[in-house]
């Protein structure tokens, strides 16, 4: 009994001690306010809990155990009309949004890492940013609760690269932005990986994103290269590999795009083109809106996908792609098969106007319909006809062959046992 | 039901699409998760195949029963009609499965070999639940027919209008009704038709209903849940007695009249 | 006779499930995880800014900014048009489109960033302006020849 009671008083005592002993120490903000114009500031493995507000140059650098912390809405840091900050090393956590940035240049922000925030980084209107080897992990929920890992509105000369986003509403949200480029950067499970508004010269090339609503969705832009991107997975309700809407002088090529909803959708594009993807087994593989011949479908792989292409009958310059479904041959051997690929489909282009045909996806009696379709199709001329199909595929899908002994004993000992038991039951 | 050679070239036949499908389907692509074409057309082919001969073999057999006088025959011996009906339902169902333990045996057996086909365990389990229910409609079929040929084109008829003709006829009633129309009356066929019923399923036990579109998202995800699965197994249930009740009935009746 | 019935008995309730939804137009509650834009394919994630068109049919389309449902507007056929929907500045009411008065700033962001919100009546527009120091106060007959997008 004593002893719980020492324990107790002695319990009581470190509390009281406690906040004293943090109070010795200074704050975040104080040593800040310290650090001379463009100084360093190293700080050691400590806990803050607080509000910063940086309004000068200079760089921040913390230790392997750096938190900071901050309980309320406000930003745990807020940058405001500063010259040059460079942020590393520390890890921001239980805050609603991490970092804000507002009218200032040449940020630098590396190796932070973001833990259970709504949002991990905000800037408006900043020059020269780069954002690099982040870590941001969202809060649980449903996306329409969360806010974005990173969002840059009204900015320039942007460099996004390896940064690893997850549980958030969009990677990152780019609104009018001028020359943006994003590069080795892993996103999943958020809605929308990149969301492009209005940004005009943006790049996004080697990304991996993984199960979103949507990997890229671009709007309203111009002159963006989306290249060697990977996008698995995005295979929820509405959900879509690439979304493009409105925009032009896009340019996507040698992405891979597996096991999407639809790969592609296409809407209201200009002067864009899609070359040398590959498209394997997506539910549809593109799907192009208000479309024109200026938009060029070129060289891509369209391998196990249940559409291949589907449209609201606008054209599209569609020519030498590989179709794993065209029957065609090729006499005089030069690798283009001699008749027309038709990829119309009387199903797809329903599926296009009324969404509660996606019930029939490849149903039977779809199958079927799409059997008569190839016949009747022969003579169309005009919509998704490409003239010239590829007879070989530019990849090569590998297949591991592996050789499981006790299953071909257990599955070939069935069969014999079954076909004597027939044998059996005849006599 | 096994002794006849119809039986026997069923067999050969199933166990010779079933393994080369998965093996054409599997070697040139990677292994994925979800609904993709291989998944598609194997469901489809368990959906177009299966009943097929089920509903043809099953209900000719019991049509010959009744047209060859056997059955009147059968009605001298002390057997109920609930009896013979169950009887028929049963040998019907234990060939099939025997077919398609066969058929799933050679596909097991090339897995080993070459460590690409695959057959999941909700193909399997599909299987058993379109021949549990498409019997129970063969044998209804059967006693509904007055001769031989008349089963096997009442069967044929019936098999076209759940696999084909149904979804054909609400596609086009689409076209011209809104959205939300469509979306009822395809709910309503869903559990109206034995086949849609299936294809449902596998949708549903493969967590894939996002498959089928936002519009029926909510429908979908009352079916997700534990109610939804009770309901689920009832309607099937219902599917698989209700046939046989009927055709009970239906030769009960008949019975009085001769 | 029996399939005669059952043909008579399908279009009648087909035509049921049509004259159900045309009697007064009333504004759907909307799902962030089903519904997204009809013309730019959004998913709704802002239910504040939202707006959305009730159909003759029954059907409703849904749009996650009022540009987006006027340029569907613009587009469809005025005979299948029921009521046009937008939620006001708050977020919690919806108004009639062709009756609300609305308020254009570069600055107003909204998902689209077409930068135009709803108010019920033209004096709480006016109070807006004023409050906020900035804004265009605009009709719905504005909005037809409004260039959505091009200040960016």
């Amino acid at each position: 009994m004593k002893r719980i009671w020492i324990f107790i008083i002695f319990l009581i005592v470190s509390m009281w001690s406690m906040p004293q002993g943090q109070a010795k120490t200074k704050t975040l903000q104080q040593l800040i306010d310290q650090t001379p114009e463009n100084g360093i500031l190293q700080l050691p493995d400590t806990i803050y809990k607080e509000n910063v507000v940086i309004r000068k140059s200079l760089t921040i650098k913390g230790s392997k155990h750096t938190i900071l912390q901050s309980a309320n809405q406000k930003p745990a840091i807020k940058i405001e009309n500063a010259e040059q900050v460079t942020v590393e090393n520390i890890t921001v956590q239980n805050a609603h949004i991490g970092i804000v940035g507002k009218k200032s240049q040449h940020l630098h922000f590396k190796h932070l890492h973001f833990k259970n925030v709504w949002s991990g980084i905000q800037l408006y209107n900043t020059q020269d940013i780069t954002l690099k080897h982040l870590e941001i992990a969202g809060i649980h929920g449903h996306y329409a609760d969360k806010g974005n890992g990173l969002a840059i509105y009204n900015s320039a000369n942007v460099t996004v690269q390896e940064n690893n986003i997850q549980n958030v509403q969009d990677g990152v949200y780019i609104e009018a932005v001028n020359q943006i480029s994003l590069s080795k950067n892993k996103i999943q499970n958020g809605r929308y990986a990149l969301h492009f508004m209005y940004t005009k010269n943006g790049q996004a090339t080697d990304n991996t994103f993984q199960k979103n609503v949507t990997g890229i969705m671009l709007m309203m832009s111009e002159n963006a290269k989306l290249s060697h991107n990977r996008l698995f997975e995005q295979n929820g309700l509405n959900a879509s590999g690439m979304t493009l809407f409105q925009s032009k002088n896009i340019n996507v090529f040698n992405n891979l795009f597996q096991n999407n909803r639809t790969a592609i959708s296409a809407q209201n594009l200009t002067n864009s083109s899609m070359k040398k993807n590959t498209f394997l087994m997506n539910q549809s593989a593109m799907e192009l809106i208000r479309s024109n011949e200026q938009n060029k479908i070129n060289k891509n792989d369209f391998i196990g996908n249940i559409v291949n292409l589907r449209s609201d009958g606008s054209g599209s310059d569609i020519a030498q792609n590989y179709y794993d479904d065209y029957a065609g041959i090729d006499v005089d051997d030069n690798g283009i098969g001699d008749r027309s690929y038709v990829a119309l489909q009387s199903f797809g282009q329903w599926m296009v106007r009324q969404p509660a045909y996606q019930y029939f996806i490849e149903s039977p009696s779809v199958v079927l319909l799409n059997m008569m379709d190839r016949q009747t199709n022969a003579i169309e001329k005009k919509q998704l006809v490409d003239k010239e199909p590829m007879m070989r595929s530019a990849i090569i899908v590998e297949s591991k062959s592996v050789r499981t002994v006790w299953k071909i004993i257990l599955g070939f000992g069935m069969v014999l046992a079954i076909l004597w038991f027939w044998r059996k039951e005849i006599q | 039901m096994l002794r006849s050679r119809w039986m026997q070239l069923v067999a050969l036949l199933f166990v010779f699409v079933f393994a080369t499908i998965s093996l054409i389907q599997q070697i040139a692509l990677p292994d994925v998760n979800g609904f993709t074409r291989q998944t598609a057309s194997f469901l489809n082919l368990l959906l177009f195949l299966l009943p097929l001969f089920i509903l043809t073999i099953g209900s000719m057999g019991i049509a010959s029963d009744l047209e060859s006088g056997w059955f009147s025959l059968l009605k001298t011996y002390p057997i109920t009609v609930a009896q013979y009906i169950w009887g028929k339902y049963i040998a019907l169902l234990l060939s099939f499965m025997l077919i398609l333990l066969l058929a799933f045996a050679v596909v097991l057996g090339m897995n080993g070999i070459s460590g690409q086909v695959h057959l999941p365990i909700l193909f399997v389990g599909l299987s058993i639940m379109t021949v549990l229910i498409f019997s129970a409609i063969a044998i209804l079929c059967g006693t509904f027919a007055k001769s031989r040929l008349h089963a096997l084109a009442l069967s044929l008829v019936v098999w076209a209008v759940s696999l084909l003709l149904l979804s054909y006829a609400l596609m086009a009633i689409g076209t011209v009704v809104a959205g939300h129309v469509l979306q009822k009356l395809t709910i309503i066929m869903i559990h109206l038709n034995p086949a849609e019923w299936i294809r449902f399923g596998y949708f549903l036990f493969s967590g894939q209903t996002s498959v089928l579109g936002p519009s029926f998202h909510h429908f979908t995800e009352f079916y997700s849940s534990t109610m939804g699965y009770v309901l689920y197994a009832i309607v099937t249930i219902l599917w698989i007695v209700l046939p046989i009740l009927l055709a009970k009935w239906l030769l009960v009746k008949r019975g009085r009249q001769v | 006779m029996m399939k005669k019935r059952w043909l008579v008995g399908i279009f009648a309730a087909v035509l049921c499930l049509q004259a159900c939804g045309d009697k007064e137009y009333k504004p759907r509650e909307i799902d962030s995880e089903t519904d997204i834009c009809k013309i730019c394919n959004m998913t709704i994630v802002h239910k504040e800014y939202a707006g959305e068109i009730a159909l003759k049919n029954g059907d409703y389309e849904i749009f996650d900014d009022l540009g987006c449902l006027i340029e569907y507007m613009k587009g469809m056929d005025e005979d299948d048009l029921g009521k046009a929907f937008i939620k006001d500045e708050s977020g919690k009411k919806w108004l009639d489109v062709k009756t609300a008065s609305y308020v254009y700033d570069k600055d107003i962001w909204t998902p689209m960033s077409y930068g135009v919100i709803a108010f019920q009546t033209k004096e709480e527009a006016k109070k807006y302006i004023e409050k906020e120091g900035k804004g265009k106060l605009l009709s719905f007959s504005d909005l037809d020849t409004f260039e959505w997008g091009v200040h960016h």
